[in-house]
């Protein structure tokens, strides 16, 4: 067996369910501009009892695409469409603006069709807004506002390792001060052996 | 000793140069390491972060006992 793993390329789409067909039409073509770039209808496809459906993709650039599934006749599922808190935006789609200009061009034009939009939020190394579609599925454009350097790596590589060592998969009643005293730990020791 | 440690990157960089008025300071592998002999206390609005910065100022890791961490002040005492 090849010990070389191979590379991924980016996102080719990612798919959810939707109970608002035209809503989502209207949001995704004509408010946020995207161009319909495939769909697909199916009757009985797949096990047993398996509703007929279309299934549809947006073109979110780069070569990447947002898609739906709508299932004909089935009962809508707000659990899995709209769930509030921060359970339910931990699932998201971020897409990328390119200019500090785009970003404030993206949020003009949402609120001008009537979307509820954030501010512009302000994180360590991107700047967001953020909004929901018709189905209550929560999007966000981001602006990189540097690139990420070789230190801001590490740091990062550190934090997975201090989380896992601390926390494991949920097992340990552990705390976030419990990792932040093992991460010190370790950048303490970094810095040690630096010339 | 209490010391907190930083990512040394322009984010930290306004809570780095209020830090080193009080406290001493020291940089190194791209990190920074504030240091206090009994407290350490930084005020949140001298430190001008805002809250992705402010909330996330421990990600680097600390020595010493969190005493207070809320929106106005961070403090960390002795073990």
């Amino acid at each position: 067996m090849s010990d070389t793993i191979p590379a991924l390329h980016g996102v080719h789409h990612t798919a959810f369910p939707t109970w608002k067909p035209k809503s989502t039409v209207a949001f995704y073509r004509d408010i946020l501009g995207l161009k319909v770039r495939h769909a697909i209808t199916a009757k009985g496809w797949g096990p047993e009892k398996h509703p007929d459906f279309l299934h549809f993709f947006f073109d979110a650039g780069n070569g990447s695409t947002i898609a739906f599934f709508y299932y004909i006749g089935t009962e809508p599922r707000p659990d899995l469409t709209g769930p509030r808190g921060y359970l339910g935006t931990a699932r998201h789609t971020a897409w990328t603006a390119n200019s500090p200009e785009e970003l404030q061009a993206w949020r003009a034009r949402l609120k001008q069709h009537g979307v509820a939009v954030s501010d512009e939020i302000e994180h360590e190394t991107i700047r967001s807004i953020y909004f929901r579609d018709p189905n209550g599925y929560p999007l966000e454009i981001t602006l990189q506002s540097r690139p990420l350097e070789p230190a801001d790596i590490r740091d990062a590589e550190l934090t997975l390792d201090a989380m896992c060592e601390t926390f494991g998969d949920h097992e340990s009643k552990a705390t976030i001060e419990d990792m932040w005293r093992r991460k010190g730990a370790m950048v303490r020791q970094i810095m040690a052996e630096a010339r | 000793m209490p010391s907190l440690f930083v990512l040394d990157v322009p984010e930290f960089a306004p809570l780095l140069e209020g830090a080193e008025k009080s406290y001493r300071v020291s940089r190194k592998a791209g990190y920074a390491a504030i240091m206090a002999p009994d407290e350490l206390v930084i005020e949140r609005a001298a430190s001008g972060l805002g809250d992705a910065i402010w909330y996330g100022a421990l990600t680097g890791g600390y020595e010493g006992r969190v005493r207070e961490f809320n929106a106005e002040r961070l403090r960390i005492a002795k073990e």
